[in-house]
């Protein structure tokens, strides 16, 4: 799958049991890497050579699963055939993951993946054993998405660790796995997750279609990918989900999504991906689902807020003064008084500044992180509103949207509010609320065009579907959404069927009577 | 397609963004008009006078002792030209959308000119929220004039004044531009509006000394209700009269009234009343309308002088009985003098007959003014009173009896 | 996004687009009001019975033809010539009558929100947003519909409510009810109010022939049609016990006067330039519907994809609202007096009525052909 050219010189061979013609292939494909080890063994009989690259084998793993089952093995063994081979390594091998081999390419495939390869004089077969090591970082709290309640683990780098983490979560002989190695350079295992009878099946196949098709020559983050299988990219939208949860992952697989892991980074993408997903944080179900709901509101809110805040404070202010109570318009006159330059300026300034500064605090390291709120709150807001630069409005209004920009649970979405924000301040200026409203209705209609994976971008919104709105704006008790998100047109329609909205158990006559006789007896 | 699809929309919107900002106007750049003054011009046929607010002035922090208000005025021939050329005087641009106040002098009101109303109503920053008032004495703009320590800028002082003044006491008809054409237009109500006085000097009001004080030099005070006919001031009632004019408009929402307990007593009681409706019907016997008023109001005792146990039903049926026959009196006597003296409807009772007995008033409305003076008025109060603040018994039963 | 194939509306999508399309300029121009004064709530329940009709003759031609638009039909009906030469007279018709519901809303817009602002380039941005807009389809405009009607239906509860609490409805505007008789009251609903409004539902024929469930496709026209009248109708009435019947005779844009009328403790107040923008939402709809309808139109005579007009047409529209009346007394005339008459009743009551009539027709042979040919077949086989 994508990785033949790698290497097609000449290693499409058989393995032909020859020790020497294969060090001397090997030699040629890796050359003097210094970590390629050859080693020559003696098994039973028979002159063997166990190759691996030190840097990602685990030497520990390597004395346990090849070293010491070969130490066992009797003196008089003798191999001669394949079959006698397969058999042997059943024997010495079983209950470590070992494969079979027979041409060079899979054995170099097998090596750079971090096994150990054993290849015998005289068989045309090798076996491969797993012993992948090397930096691996620990299972850690995700950086991005934060919550007070709830799982606290999060993916690694790891792909095998990041797997491990969804088969925990869904222990269910349903959920499919299905690799693929992507970048001609790289040649990155990629990952195709679903459950089987959940999951659509077109959109699998589509997913898996597109996954194929992927012509690239490095893939180190997932997106790289997804740039590769998004419908649409010209889009400030995100269409894919990408998550450092395994939680939220698997409740995405549940709810009949695919998700792709790709070695390498601690990011899982799911799809498809709906606007109304980077609106729910993980956490909504892990508390009452009074607060999840109200979270979401204000979410949805500072959504808003973050996109259309300082457009609408420039376009009142400069276009229709008559929006605004006396009271506040003199005060905002008075602020205003001396501020050289026009609102539009004003705002374009500080949201400018703002950004900066986001982007500063965000790369600089952590030990100077706070020069940047002291330079960014105290010398840029207050003191160019005590120069009479800037109103205090301004700064209030700016502020108010970079918090709301933060709210997002999905750190990624807020790159659209942001960048559409200057947009609408622009069509804010120079319409007026004209403007910011028709730059609202492109905007909306451009999400309404959009589509993931075939489902609609705003899908449960619009196109309207009444059986998954238990779950968009606000988030109903979970005993009462018995069915999977509608949308994704799911496999099996149905959740949970039989859930019912708990309640105090029945009292028995007997019990009651039991009760009272009980009461009376106290006294 | 697809290519020049996106290209040329946006090359347009470059452009029109390039030389956009039609209708910029940058807060900073512009002047809150709260109040205009119309009067009648030596020259020629108005003079307007606006007051723009120093807005700086305002503020907390940076207030100081400067006028709050800035006042100007220039003659002209109408008001929509006038509006536009106010800064010959004033430096910034003008917006309107936040008046609050319109005085207009008398001699604009006696001579019936109310031409600008057209403008007023047809500009759209001008909005249907401001009270229209009639300046007794002197010039309108005067009243823009009289500052006050509190509400600095005088027409939201006004303002302010005329609302608190109406949901308290019923004390103003808060006439706005809708309700003056409306009764310009109705063959059934002719307009009235609040007349403003100002008590002390003029001149000495208009300085920011009138602030510091604790007795200012001048203050704006309500003085009566205008009465027109058609477009022309004919006339006056006083202050007290206006809850009685709301009551039959059934417009009034809360009043106080004193009455003498007892037919012929000199001592009073005073009934806050809480919630009053008046259900007007209407009807024509030989061709002459027949009002009547059945009013009912709710209320509570505030205060007595007698010597009553108000823990009594009796008393409080006693009370309730004065009340209305008190009430009703009133009423009837503020209507029979505007049918006597000045023959102008001015409560709407053509209104009311036009909805009620339709043919008969598409018959008389030509003249219904005139029908109106001719009118039968009867009117029946249903006045219910609900309890009596924190005492029961007065100090002076209990002090009566054990004295 | 490019591909010739149908597109098809869901049964919502469906509801929603009819039903801000018919409420859309009428919530907005307050045609009848100079008439019919404190009755015009009524004139509007009457319209809206009649509009009913209408709308069933135009949901039983399209039931009659299954799977086929108003193009299609008229070229079954009379046949190839004359049918093409009826599209290109109702392509003009929609195009004209886009431009004369794009001029309502620049006009609005002038007038009460950016007087300074030259009518070419508020005309020039409206119309850019609407060719992008039907660039992008009819499924994408039904989404975008649907999006927007929440808030569009909340806009118009929270004035009531805002009037409510700002005690500006006096009912005992409406009366008299009727009383000078019901004449002017139907003077105003025939043609004015049937036309303008319901009958304008004939460019939806070309929608409404496909949707994602046919079979529902009648009932939620008529029920949009009902709510679109009962929204009217009520907005009619509110109108009136704000303003009294004379001042919504002589307002320009009924609701934007009621809506500066709301005034609640000298905080919310001043409100037209927003409710400008709401009302933005049904021009919107009913522009580009007519577009798209006008559009579909030469998709049929010339077999060419629709999007490749969009443009080039879109700016004609534009333009045409612009030279369509030199002042707005002009435009208001010509659609009271000329649009109605001249216009309105040919396309949405003669020739669909005429369609209607050929089609039950031909029915009603087939039926008896069959019917015939049955029995002949009994006999000969007896």
């Amino acid at each position: 799958m994508g990785s033949g050219e790698r290497y097609r010189s000449g290693s499409e061979l058989p393995l032909t049991g020859n020790l020497d013609e294969c060090r001397e292939e090997m030699t040629e494909l890796f050359g003097e890497t210094k970590d390629l080890r050859m080693e020559d063994l003696q098994i039973g009989q028979k002159q063997a050579m166990l190759l691996y690259l030190l840097t990602i084998t685990d030497a520990q793993l390597l004395t346990e699963r090849v070293l010491q089952p070969i130490g066992r093995l009797p003196v008089e063994q003798s191999v001669a055939s394949v079959d006698e081979f397969e058999q042997l390594c059943a024997k010495m091998l079983g209950g470590s993951a070992h494969v079979i081999l027979h041409t060079n390419q899979d054995a170099v495939q097998k090596i750079l993946e971090g096994f150990s390869v054993i290849v015998m004089e005289g068989v045309s077969a090798a076996v491969a054993i797993f012993t992948e090591g090397g930096g691996k970082r620990g299972i850690q709290e995700p950086t991005t998405q934060t919550i007070v309640k709830g799982p606290k683990d999060g993916f690694v780098e790891d792909l095998r660790t990041n797997l491990s983490l969804l088969r925990k979560r869904i222990r269910n002989h349903k959920l499919r796995i299905e690799t693929f190695t992507i970048g001609t350079d790289t040649g990155t295992n990629v990952c195709l997750i679903y459950m089987k009878g959940i999951a659509n099946e077109g959109i699998v196949e589509e997913a898996r279609k597109r996954l194929q098709d992927i012509r690239t020559n490095a893939v180190f983050e997932t997106g790289n990918i997804e740039e590769f299988i998004a419908d649409k990219t010209i889009t400030p939208f995100p269409t894919v989900y990408s998550t450092e949860r395994p939680d939220a992952v698997s409740a995405h697989l549940v709810s009949g999504k695919a998700a792709i892991v790709v070695d390498g980074t601690p990011f899982v993408i799911t799809l498809p991906t709906v606007f109304n997903d980077f609106m729910i944080a993980p956490e909504d179900y892990y508390q009452s689902f009074m607060m999840g709901s109200f979270l979401r509101l204000i979410r949805y809110l500072s959504f808003m807020f973050a996109l259309m805040l300082p457009s609408l404070y420039v376009s009142v202010i400069t276009y229709h003064h008559e929006l605004i109570p006396t009271p506040l318009l003199i005060s905002v006159i008075s602020q205003r008084e001396g501020v050289p330059f026009p609102a539009v300026v004003e705002a374009f300034l500080m949201e400018v500044t703002f950004e900066i500064l986001r982007e500063a605090g965000v790369r600089m390291p952590r030990a100077v992180g706070g020069t940047i709120s002291i330079v960014g709150g105290l010398v840029i807001g207050q003191a160019a509103v005590e120069a009479g630069i800037i109103s205090n409005t301004m700064v209030i209004v700016v502020a108010l949207t970079a918090i709301s920009s933060f709210v997002a649970p999905y750190y990624i979405f807020s790159i659209s509010s942001r960048l559409l924000r200057f947009g609408l301040i622009v069509l804010g200026g120079v319409f007026g609320l004209y403007g910011v409203f028709l730059g609202l209705m492109v905007m909306v209609g451009h999400l309404c065009g959009l589509r993931s994976f075939g489902v609609p971008y705003l899908a449960p919104i619009a196109p309207f579907i009444m059986k998954d709105q238990k779950d968009i704006f606000i988030r109903l008790p979970v005993w009462a959404s018995k069915l999977r998100p509608q949308m994704l047109k799911p496999d099996s329609a149905v959740k949970q069927q039989e859930s019912e909205s708990p309640s105090p158990p029945p009292v028995y006559p007997s019990e009651r009577r039991g009760k009272r006789k009980s009461k009376g007896d106290q006294p | 397609m697809n290519r020049h699809g996106i290209l040329l929309p946006l090359l347009l919107l470059s452009l029109i963004c390039q030389t956009g900002c039609w209708d910029r106007r940058e807060v900073n750049e512009v002047s809150v008009v709260t109040g205009m003054a119309i009067d009648t011009g030596e020259e020629m046929k108005y003079r307007l006078t606006v007051e723009v607010i120093n807005s700086p002035e305002l503020n907390q922090q940076q207030g100081g002792a400067a006028a709050p208000a800035i006042v100007y005025w220039r003659e002209g021939h109408t008001i929509a030209e006038l509006a536009q050329k106010m800064n010959t005087g004033l430096t910034r641009d003008l917006v309107f959308s936040h008046m609050r106040l319109l005085v207009i002098s008398l001699d604009v009101a006696r001579e019936g000119l109310f031409d600008f109303l057209d403008y007023l109503e047809r500009s759209r920053e001008i909005r249907n929220d401001f009270e229209i008032i009639l300046a007794r004495k002197g010039k309108a703009a005067d009243v823009l004039q009289i500052t006050y320590p509190v509400q600095k800028v005088p027409s939201i002082k006004l303002n302010t004044q005329m609302q608190t003044l109406k949901r308290e006491w019923g004390g103003d008809p808060d006439i706005r531009l809708k309700d003056i054409v409306n009764s310009l237009m109705s063959p059934g109500r002719e307009p009235v509006m609040s007349i403003v006085k100002i008590r002390g000097s003029a001149e000495e009001g208009k300085s920011v000394s009138n602030m510091e004080k604790v007795t200012p030099d001048a203050l704006v005070f309500m003085d009566g209700l205008a009465i027109f006919k058609e477009d022309k001031y004919v006339g006056s009632l006083p202050v007290e009269a206006i809850p009685y004019v709301l009551l039959a408009d059934n417009k009034l929402r809360e009043t106080v009234i004193s009455a003498a307990c007892r037919e012929n007593a000199s001592e009073r009681f005073t009934v806050d009343l809480k919630d009053t409706r008046a259900k007007i019907k209407m009807a024509v016997k030989d061709d002459i309308p027949q009002i009547h008023l059945g009013i009912e109001v709710e209320g509570q005792i505030d205060g007595t002088e007698c010597a009553d146990d108000l823990s009594k039903k009796k008393v409080y049926q006693a009370y309730e009985s004065r009340t209305e026959t008190v009430l009703a009196q009133r009423l009837k006597d503020v209507i029979v003098l505007v049918q006597t003296r000045y023959g102008s409807d001015i409560f709407g009772f053509g209104e009311e007959m036009n909805r009620q007995q339709h043919d008969y008033f598409q018959r008389v409305k030509g003249r219904w003014n005139i029908q109106f003076s001719k009118a039968a008025v009867s009117v029946k109060v249903n006045a219910k009173l609900r309890r009596a603040g924190l005492v029961t018994n007065t100090f002076k039963a209990v002090e009566q009896k054990e004295g | 996004m490019h591909s010739p194939l149908l597109e098809r509306i869901s049964i919502l999508q469906q509801f929603v687009l009819i039903f801000l399309f018919q409420v859309g300029s009428a919530i907005v121009v307050g045609a009848g009001a100079a008439d019919a004064k404190q009755d015009l709530w009524i004139a509007e329940i009457v319209a809206c019975a009649i509009g009913l009709i209408l709308v069933v003759i135009y949901v039983y031609i399209l039931r009659l033809k299954p799977g086929y638009d108003l193009y299609d039909i008229l070229s079954l009906v009379f046949g190839r010539w004359p049918g093409r030469l009826l599209a290109v007279l109702y392509i003009l018709y929609f195009f004209y009558i886009s431009a004369r519901v794009l001029r309502d809303f620049t006009e609005l817009l002038i007038i009460d929100v950016l007087p300074e602002t030259p009518l070419e380039i508020v005309t020039l941005l409206f119309i850019l947003t609407v060719i992008y807009m039907v660039y992008m389809g009819i499924e994408v405009l039904g989404r975008m519909s649907e999006t927007f009607v929440p808030y569009f239906i909340t806009f118009v509860l929270l004035i009531t409510l805002f009037l409510i609490f700002g005690q500006d409805i006096s009912v005992e505007n409406l009366l008299p009810v009727l009383g000078d008789g019901w004449e002017p009251v139907l003077k105003v609903v025939f043609p004015e109010l049937v036309t303008f409004p319901y009958g304008e539902t004939v460019v939806l024929m070309i929608i409404m022939a496909h949707t994602t469930h046919p079979r529902y496709m009648p009932l939620t026209a008529l029920l949009a049609t009902v709510l679109s009248g009962s929204v009217l109708s009520y907005h009619a009435f509110l109108m009136i016990a704000v303003l009294g019947g004379d001042m919504v005779a002589r307002s320009t844009f009924p609701l934007l006067s009621v809506v500066r009328e709301v005034s609640i403790a000298n905080f919310i107040e001043r409100l037209d330039a927003l409710v400008v923008f709401i009302m933005m939402v049904g021009i919107f709809v009913k522009v580009s519907l007519f577009f798209y309808g006008g559009l579909k139109g030469l998709e049929f005579l010339t077999r060419i994809p629709f999007r490749h007009f969009v443009l080039p047409c879109g700016l004609m529209v534009g333009f045409l609202s612009i030279i369509i009346a030199a002042n707005f007394a002009e435009h208001i005339e010509e659609g009271v007096q000329i649009v109605p008459l001249f216009f309105h009743v040919p396309f949405q009551i003669i020739i669909p009525v005429l369609l209607l009539a050929v089609l039950l027709i031909q029915r009603w042979r087939q039926r008896r052909v069959k019917r015939h040919g049955f029995r002949g077949t009994l006999q000969k086989w007896k």
